[in-house]
């Protein structure tokens, strides 16, 4: 005798749904984007080569490791001059660099690598959320010291950054900052300054 | 003849010292550092960290973007834990700060740095000059400690980054390019959030 209502095919149709449901939100589940992400601040610390093969036994001060590199700015650049430098990115796009104790004059480019997350992209696959690969940009603006060495307030916009991708500076975008750097423009484009404190 | 003789180890020592201090100055004839003055923190708020796009798989047809990308992953990245805001500080003065919400009560952090520390005046085996030491990646706090996400959902931590770098603290002085930034889910060891920004 069959009982009316629930049937063991329905139990089992259903179950299989819920599963397939929970395996689809689960291929969708992706960790969703902060609220607020407002600012990247950062001073620049002198760029220096990476040391990947020390070549120095170091005995003093304490505390440090037992070898090293000499310094040496091979493939960074050693010709510019910089007492120090900020940069700001905006969430609106704005960009700010502030800096002092650079030569007179002295050309700076602003470098850039950066992973965008973005939602809602229209793709072959129908839109959906995407992460682009990582793109290195080169500001277009040169930015030109003061005869004092200063640099004020020197505003770029993040978009004129990305160039033929300047869409990805409007709408919402989880930007990482992967890098960033200053590069002498003076001698050819190397790089100067990173991120970083000076103690 | 003996005041001959004092004359001339004092004088080949005189050009010796002499030579020493112009090699050691030839080892600084190196690009000058920031002033340390005015040069102050990294101060910036995290996104959420995604994974890498190396082999894009989408066509995108959006004007205004690169044609190719990857469908949003977190595999090698953090999806577990939920963030509203986070916000990480290198401080001039030494200390690093995490300050997030959002988070749920009991999540468990950690802040990583990839460090290349230069500094000048250092004793080597070929005398004393301005020293690259390798990249250094650190743990904030170190294994086994982390911070705990409070019972609001928040996290506000500091720490010493001599306290991270020991048993070499003394890298904690120089010039500190910060190569890299991450907040770490320490229960899975995965990247949670990176510097960055959210335009919109």
């Amino acid at each position: 005798m069959k009982r009316p209502g629930i049937t063991r095919g329905g139990i089992v149709g259903g179950m299989t749904f819920l599963l397939l449901m929970g395996l689809a939100a689960g291929a969708r589940a992706q960790a969703p984007f902060p609220s607020f992400a407002r600012g990247y601040i950062a001073y620049m610390g002198r760029a220096m080569d990476e040391c990947t093969v020390p070549t120095l036994t170091v005995s003093a001060p304490a505390n440090l490791p037992s070898d090293g590199c000499p310094q040496t700015n091979v493939t960074t650049d050693d010709q510019a001059s910089m007492g120090f430098a900020r940069v700001y990115l905006r969430q609106t796009g704005k960009i700010i660099v502030v800096g002092g104790g650079f030569l007179n004059p002295q050309n700076v480019k602003l470098e850039m690598t950066l992973r965008v997350t973005r939602q809602a992209v229209n793709t072959n696959m129908g839109p959906q959320t995407v992460t682009f690969p990582d793109l290195t940009v080169q500001c277009p603006t040169i930015i030109t010291s003061q005869p004092d060495g200063s640099v004020y307030n020197q505003t770029l916009t993040l978009a004129s950054c990305l160039g033929l991708n300047s869409g990805l500076a409007s709408g919402v975008s989880n930007i990482q900052v992967v890098g960033v750097a200053l590069l002498n423009a003076d001698n050819g484009d190397e790089v100067f300054g990173r991120p970083g404190i000076v103690r | 003849m003996r005041t001959q003789t004092a004359r001339r180890v004092v004088t080949v020592a005189g050009a010796t010292l002499l030579g020493l201090t112009v090699s050691v100055q030839v080892g600084f004839a190196q690009v000058s550092l920031p002033d340390a003055r005015r040069t102050k923190n990294i101060d910036s708020s995290a996104v959420r960290a995604y994974d890498q796009c190396t082999a894009p798989t989408l066509v995108v047809t959006d004007l205004g973007m690169p044609p190719a990308a990857c469908p949003v992953s977190n595999v090698v990245t953090d999806d577990t834990l939920s963030m509203i805001k986070c916000k990480i500080w290198v401080k001039k003065n030494g200390k690093l700060r995490l300050l997030g919400r959002g988070f749920t009560v009991g999540d468990a952090l950690r802040l990583r740095l990839t460090l290349r520390v230069t500094q000048p005046n250092v004793t080597t085996n070929m005398g004393i000059q301005a020293v690259t030491f390798s990249d250094v990646t650190v743990d904030c706090p170190k294994d086994p400690d982390a911070w705990i996400v409070k019972l609001n959902g928040s996290v506000s931590e500091f720490i010493e980054v001599g306290a991270c770098l020991a048993p070499d603290s003394g890298l904690q002085l120089g010039n500190i390019e910060v190569l890299d930034a991450q907040v770490l889910n320490v229960l899975n060891g995965k990247v949670v959030a990176a510097p960055g920004v959210l335009v919109q």
